[in-house]
């Protein structure tokens, strides 16, 4: 049920969160069931444009399959749509000098290779 | 001996050598520093009637059995395990004294140590256990501690409009400080003296963290026994005055991305006002602060969650040789995590018994009477109030 890293909807610039219909809120991570009202969710469909609320440029590798991808962006982004939503990942097409608390970006979506699923990283808008 | 006129204490300490590469198994040196507590208590044992340790560590690398079939504790009544490293440790002195004040135990035996200095991928591996962040946060990378803490120290310099230089120069002096302080100590793992030149050459390990910023990784082990108060002790007696524990309303696999008080560690506000309630003790008159100084932003951020500086001043706290163990505010009197070596905290718990014995030599705080122990920077958070008799 638990796929491996953030989901883009079928709508471009859009992400799966778990929803709760009753509560009308998203919740992250996903949770057996809604943290609000403990009833139901399903996937939703949200905007992912969001702010970026933290980050950090990585320079070593922690593990292995790191090692080819540094200097790494690592970011947590609070999504516009609802802010308490920070979603793990990483700023592309970006400069490592030139993130920051605070930019605003966009989700894009990098095509899993050989048939791996697809990873959603993030932008600047 | 039990009632509410008893006072208990930790009766000895026993730690090893901290290195980074020891060439010993961790059996041997756990074993060594329960041996040296045993020896130093004046104790056998068979006097050892209670064991605890932490329950998220030890019984994967060297459970209670181990030490009671290594070292020959014919009487143990009692175990406790409890939480991970200082915070279930110092949750752990307030179990050791129930169980002394009930009469149902005499000498607590607690030990901890780890071999990640050898074995290091083991200090990160822990975090693969969780599923949430197998599935959300590994494949972006952020993972290994010091990815989480770097997060922090971000996060805190944009919320205190801190420049990178400001932010760097205020993690460097904690940092210096703490060699400073390991450099008087003869079990430390790094004692060489660094300056700022030192420090801003060390490599970048995830920006704005440096090396210099991170706990070391460390073979080693430590170990205490805590007992009723009598006449007969070797050494001064060091009391436990109070403990309080906190927990945050959040899942574990949430706390390093989601809290909603990110940076901050609302489980160490709330045990600290407890404890200074329960023990009608204020900031003032805790003498020296030994903190879970995992990263040098960890401790600024714990020591503003603690009270002990104001909000954003906290980047400040190390100017001037402030934390060393000769200025106005000694904290981590035997270099810490970041200094002395990684050992979780059980460190802590005892550097503050050797201050307050009035036993730390070069490093004495002069008249030190009262230590605060605390730990860690997470969801749950425990202190511990240590003091001389008299």
């Amino acid at each position: 049920m638990v796929k491996r890293g953030l989901r883009p909807g079928s709508e471009p610039g859009t992400l799966l969160v778990p929803y709760c219909g009753a509560c009308r809120l998203a919740h992250w991570y996903p949770k057996p069931s809604c943290p609000y009202c403990s009833g139901e969710w399903d996937w939703k469909e949200i905007d992912g444009a969001g702010l970026i609320f933290t980050f950090s440029v990585v320079r070593r590798a922690f593990s292995a399959e790191l090692a080819g991808r540094l200097p790494l962006v690592v970011a947590t982004v609070a999504l516009n749509a609802q802010p308490d939503i920070r979603l793990v990942t990483n700023i592309v097409d970006c400069g490592a000098g030139d993130a920051r608390i605070g930019l605003g970006v966009t989700p894009v979506v990098e095509e899993g290779a050989d048939g791996a699923e697809a990873l959603v990283n993030y932008r600047p808008a | 001996m039990s009632g509410s006129g008893t006072n208990v204490g930790i009766r000895g300490i026993g730690e090893t050598h901290y290195l980074r590469k020891s060439g010993r198994t961790l059996d041997d040196l756990q074993a060594t520093a329960i041996r040296d507590a045993l020896s130093d208590a004046e104790l056998s044992p068979s006097d050892i009637d209670a064991v605890v340790t932490d329950c998220a560590i030890m019984p994967l690398s060297y459970s209670v059995d181990k030490a009671i079939s290594q070292l020959g504790l014919l009487n143990v009544r009692h175990v406790g395990t409890f939480s991970t490293g200082l915070i279930g440790l110092n949750y752990g002195l307030d179990f050791a004294r129930s169980l002394v004040l009930a009469g149902k135990a005499s000498n607590v035996l607690f030990y901890f140590g780890v071999d990640w200095g050898s074995a290091t991928g083991n200090a990160y591996s822990y975090h693969e256990r969780f599923p949430m962040k197998l599935h959300y946060e590994l494949p972006y990378g952020f993972y290994g501690q010091p990815v989480y803490y770097a997060t922090y120290a971000q996060r805190y310099a944009y919320d205190y409009e801190l420049s990178a230089a400001e932010l760097a120069e205020g993690l460097g002096d904690i940092a210096i400080n703490s060699r400073y302080n390991a450099s008087l100590n003869k079990h430390a793992q790094e004692q060489s003296l660094i300056a700022m030149d030192d420090y801003l050459a060390s490599p970048l390990i995830a920006d704005p963290l440096r090396k210099l910023d991170c706990s070391l990784l460390t073979d080693g082990a430590g170990a205490f026994v805590v007992s009723a108060v009598d006449g007969s002790w070797a050494h001064d007696p060091v009391l436990i005055r109070g403990v309080s524990h906190a927990q945050q309303v959040i899942d574990d696999q949430d706390f390093y991305t989601q809290n909603p008080r990110h940076p901050q560690f609302p489980a160490s506000a709330l045990c600290m006002e407890n404890l200074l309630r329960e023990t009608g003790m204020s900031r003032s008159e805790i003498d020296i602060l030994e903190i879970y100084d995992c990263f040098t932003i960890s401790l600024v951020l714990q020591l503003e969650s603690l009270g002990f500086c104001e909000p954003g001043d906290g980047i400040h706290v190390g100017s001037s040789g402030r934390t060393r163990v000769d200025g106005a505010m000694p904290v981590n009197t035997h270099g810490g995590l970041l200094s002395q070596g990684y050992m979780l905290g059980m460190n802590h718990l005892i550097e503050a018994v050797r201050q307050l014995r009035h036993e730390a030599g070069e490093a004495q705080v002069p008249g030190a009477r009262t230590a605060l122990v605390a730990g860690a920077p997470a969801r749950e958070y425990s202190v511990a109030l240590l003091s001389r008799a008299q």
